[in-house]
């Protein structure tokens, strides 16, 4: 078991144990479905397209893209990005409309760009960019490939989602 | 009267209900079984031994809609029942994160 790691930068595991590791974990995490089925995609060996929901009050809507990248899993989280569907990725400031605004919660945020860097960072401790910036955090939330799998990561994101945080999409 | 059918209208007979829970770090499960005046927090306890997993500070019970039963943990699944809180027993387990 990797130790969790603190104050370091992320480093790149080898491709074959990311792979791995993604597909022990992508049974559990789909509880059984089938990627097909939820309408995921999985691009490349360690990469995952993933629909998700901004779920307004009164039921309505609005459609995201995620792209999460397994690079550095399992020891560390997946990198996670809200992508343009056309090109499958994120370009600032052009993209800025297929980000969804995330409010009243300091477990998540969407950053269309952090400090002067033109990079988006979902700002929570269960996505790879957050260390990767090298923020902020209690002990107590670090990731730790002995309790966490990507479902963390999903789950978070599509807590965020969901009212009384999710207040549509970011302005451009 | 069977036996089944005469526990069942004994006054404070005990019922056995079953119950899941998802694990929101990984979306492992557990179904089992536990009676009716078991505690929301004795069945949470339980939910994490069939889990393997330790409870986490901040960690939130939720029925599977995501509301939060942190102000039921001293209910019994019966008052639960009767209350009609997370009718369909299927619960969830959320971790804080850190982040924004």
């Amino acid at each position: 078991m990797a130790p969790v790691m603190t104050g370091r930068p992320p480093v790149p595991t080898t491709p074959a144990a990311a792979i791995a590791a993604l597909n022990a974990h992508l049974p559990m995490v789909l509880e059984g479905r089938a990627l097909e089925y939820l309408g995921w995609q999985r691009p490349t060996p360690l990469s995952l397209l993933i629909p998700v929901e901004g779920i307004r009050d009164g039921c309505t809507s609005d459609p995201y893209l995620l792209r999460l990248g397994f690079t550095c899993y399992p020891d560390w989280p997946p990198s996670t990005q809200f992508v343009n569907p056309s090109t499958l990725a994120y370009e600032y400031p052009r993209d800025v409309k297929y980000l969804p605004r995330i409010e009243g919660t300091n477990e998540i945020s969407v950053h269309a760009q952090f400090g002067a860097l033109p990079i988006q960072v979902v700002c929570c401790s269960a996505t790879l960019e957050f260390y990767e910036v090298g923020h902020g955090v209690e002990d107590r939330h670090l990731w730790d490939p002995a309790v966490h799998n990507f479902a963390a990561t999903l789950n978070a994101v599509r807590r965020g989602l969901r009212p009384p945080f999710y207040k549509g999409v970011q302005a451009t | 009267m069977s036996i089944e059918a005469e526990n069942m209208t004994k006054p404070g007979a005990e019922h056995d209900i079953r119950v899941k829970f998802t694990y929101l770090n990984t979306n492992d499960s557990a179904e089992f079984h536990v009676l009716d005046t078991n505690t929301l927090q004795a069945t949470w306890n339980t939910a994490y031994n069939k889990l393997g997993e330790a409870p986490r500070q901040g960690d939130e019970l939720q029925c599977g809609d995501g509301n939060s039963l942190m102000g039921d943990l001293a209910l019994t699944m019966a008052e639960l029942r009767d209350r009609h809180i997370c009718t369909e027993r299927h619960f969830q387990i959320r971790s804080e994160t850190g982040g924004a």
